[in-house]
């Protein structure tokens, strides 16, 4: 990893002891993340074993809750597409390319926002089953969205400056969080819609 | 096939963090080498009397 010599105050040249800060953030957000990861996904395995519910519960009998999250989870994917196009004119310099990709960003990361977040609420009043294993995994996805929308709106503030120095310290590190965001809400999705919770009970051997 | 999917998911998951991690990495050392920096100095600088014993 490339370190370079930062300019103290005064202008001094101050050795950074072969520290580079921005690695350490990244590295740190990941392995919170990862964190996240392992806590939510002992949290729906140990209620949906523990609890022992008959795995027909957990089906949903709703056209519209079963659909919706294929549709923010596709929303969340052109969002996390977005980013990533915005990060290629981040590389390059181009800002005005850059600002118009993260404008169009913000307006679906705010869409899947306000649907996970609708989606939350319709899980909290389904059933009991619905509301202890998907309303707070609903939660966890709505938050890492809500955040992720806060982190590009203060990506697109920094990007507003004319010194670049803060925009160029901030994305690469949110970026941790959009792409996690994205890959957390398609894992969600394929553990609870494609397969079910229901189905994962079962195979924990919980019947009627 | 329980054991083979949970093996896949488990290295899929690895390797997404790992290929994630280095993406940013990238980002993040993509601007460090060019353009000027605000507190560059405008002159050529001669590293030579540098005290740190690293070529920059």
């Amino acid at each position: 990893m490339a370190v370079r010599m930062e300019k103290g105050h005064g202008g001094q040249v101050v050795h950074d002891e072969r520290i580079d800060p921005q690695a350490n953030a990244n590295l740190a957000v990941w392995l919170g993340l990862a964190a996240l990861t392992f806590m939510a996904a002992v949290f729906v395995a140990s209620n949906v074993y523990l609890r022992g519910w008959n795995p027909s519960k957990f089906t949903l009998n709703n056209q519209l809750l079963t659909d919706l999250p294929y549709w923010d989870t596709l929303i969340l994917i052109v969002s996390g597409v977005l980013v990533l196009v915005a990060a290629t004119f981040f590389a390059r310099d181009r800002w005005q390319a850059f600002n118009a990709v993260l404008a169009l960003a913000v307006l679906s990361w705010v869409a899947t926002t306000l649907i996970q977040f609708r989606l939350m609420l319709w899980f909290a009043g389904y059933n009991q089953q619905i509301k202890t294993i998907d309303w707070p995994t609903s939660m966890i996805v709505f938050a890492l969205t809500f955040i992720s929308t806060v982190l590009i709106a203060i990506a697109g503030w920094y990007a507003s400056f004319a010194n670049k120095a803060k925009v160029n310290a901030f994305f690469p590190v949110a970026m941790n969080v959009w792409l996690y965001t994205v890959m957390f809400g398609i894992v969600v999705l394929l553990m609870e819609r494609v397969l079910t919770v229901g189905q994962f009970a079962a195979w924990c051997g919980l019947h009627a | 096939m329980r054991l083979i999917a949970f093996a896949l998911g488990l290295f899929a998951f690895v390797a997404v963090f790992l290929l994630v991690l280095r993406y940013t990495t990238y980002l993040s050392n993509v601007k460090k080498g060019r353009g000027n920096h605000p507190a560059a100095p405008t002159v050529p600088v001669s590293h030579d009397s540098s005290m740190t014993g690293e070529d920059v």
